[in-house]
């Protein structure tokens, strides 16, 4: 069974479909990947400890063309919206017999979340553990300068010291 | 498909006629983006492989009017068009550390989110059907003009971003 708790190193894995049939750029992620439908509770997301990638793709309600991004539990946790405001997420082991390493990221859904979880999922450092990489970057991540910390997973990239709308590169 | 949407069909003649910044004329991307509506009309249920909704015909029908009210502004740019797991669609402009998003998410209301991660910024709201679309246009504009300004970096402080962060 896999609905032990879910520690903060865990890897969650995310199932994006292709936007090929609505003739969107087949890899491109949107923040409407990471919306509720109608009944959900939260956000689908599997624990890589029990299900890989590979095996994600291969199960039957899989989409062809899709394809799967990656963050830890403990950067769902610590997402921030793009005013670094904590948006107090967490992520629940919902298991059944059918959908082993099935979990949950809850919280309060906006389209705040939507687009602070797209951010972490394309960039998060989790690395996929069959070693192949994962060039997933979208425009706004290829650009240089500035970012703001905690929109990114990677906190070298920034320092924000004082008023959040100055923000500093930690190399300056 | 319909063009119908009562609501910025008004709104987008108040906002052509109150506001000269907006030129209304007609722009060459719709028919690219009412194949993708027809597409995202043909969705079935379960379309993400997680569930989701195939798309609501009044909320489509809804974001149709929307985008061609939109499309009559001069100059503006093609949305990314994508159906959302609940039924609806929403509309992404995308340029650098710029994003906006506007979701119909029934037939007579939209969200949308604003993000500058440069400058952290991010507004969200709500807009409905007798409220202007400046607002929207704005934010869309803004997405649009933003050039990269990093390399300059003595200066990226007082850029428009900078401003529009601290206001």
């Amino acid at each position: 069974m896999s609905d032990e708790p879910i520690s903060d190193d865990e890897v969650l894995l995310r199932r994006i479909p292709s936007g090929k049939p609505w003739l969107e750029p087949p890899d491109r992620v949107t923040s409407a990947n990471f919306k509720l439908g109608r009944d959900d509770k939260g956000l689908s997301v599997f624990r890589e400890r029990f299900v890989s990638e590979a095996e994600l793709l291969k199960r039957p309600d899989a989409i062809e063309g899709s394809l799967v991004v990656r963050a830890t539990a403990g950067e769902v946790r610590r997402a921030k919206n793009g005013k670094q405001e904590p948006l107090n997420l967490d992520v629940i082991p919902v298991d059944h017999d059918t959908n082993p390493g099935h979990a949950e990221i809850r919280g309060q859904f906006t389209a705040s979340v939507a687009g602070a979880l797209k951010r972490l999922f394309l960039h998060a450092d989790s690395s996929p553990s069959d070693g192949s990489s994962h060039e997933e970057v979208p425009a706004i991540h290829r650009s240089s300068g500035l970012s703001c910390a905690g929109s990114l997973p990677d906190p070298t990239l920034v320092v924000v010291r004082g008023d959040l709308s100055t923000p500093k590169r930690d190399d300056e | 498909m319909k063009s119908q949407f009562t609501i910025t069909e008004a709104l987008i003649e108040r906002t052509g006629s109150t506001d000269p910044r907006w030129i209304v004329v007609r722009c060459d991307w719709l028919e690219d983006a009412e194949r993708q509506f027809r597409a995202i009309e043909n969705l079935p249920d379960g379309w993400d492989g997680n569930g989701a909704s195939r798309s609501d015909a009044r909320s489509l029908c809804a974001a149709w009017g929307l985008l061609t009210s939109l499309c009559r502004v001069e100059g503006l740019s093609k949305p990314h068009v994508n159906p959302t797991p609940c039924g609806g669609v929403q509309f992404e402009w995308e340029n650098g550390f710029r994003y906006f998003e506007i979701e119909v998410v029934a037939e007579r209301a939209a969200t949308y989110l604003y993000r500058d991660d440069a400058m952290c910024v991010e507004e969200t709201g709500e807009i409905f059907e007798d409220e202007s679309l400046n607002g929207v246009l704005d934010f869309i504009r803004r997405v649009e003009n933003f050039t990269d300004r990093t390399s300059k970096r003595t200066s990226a402080f007082n850029s428009l971003g900078a401003r529009e962060a601290v206001a």
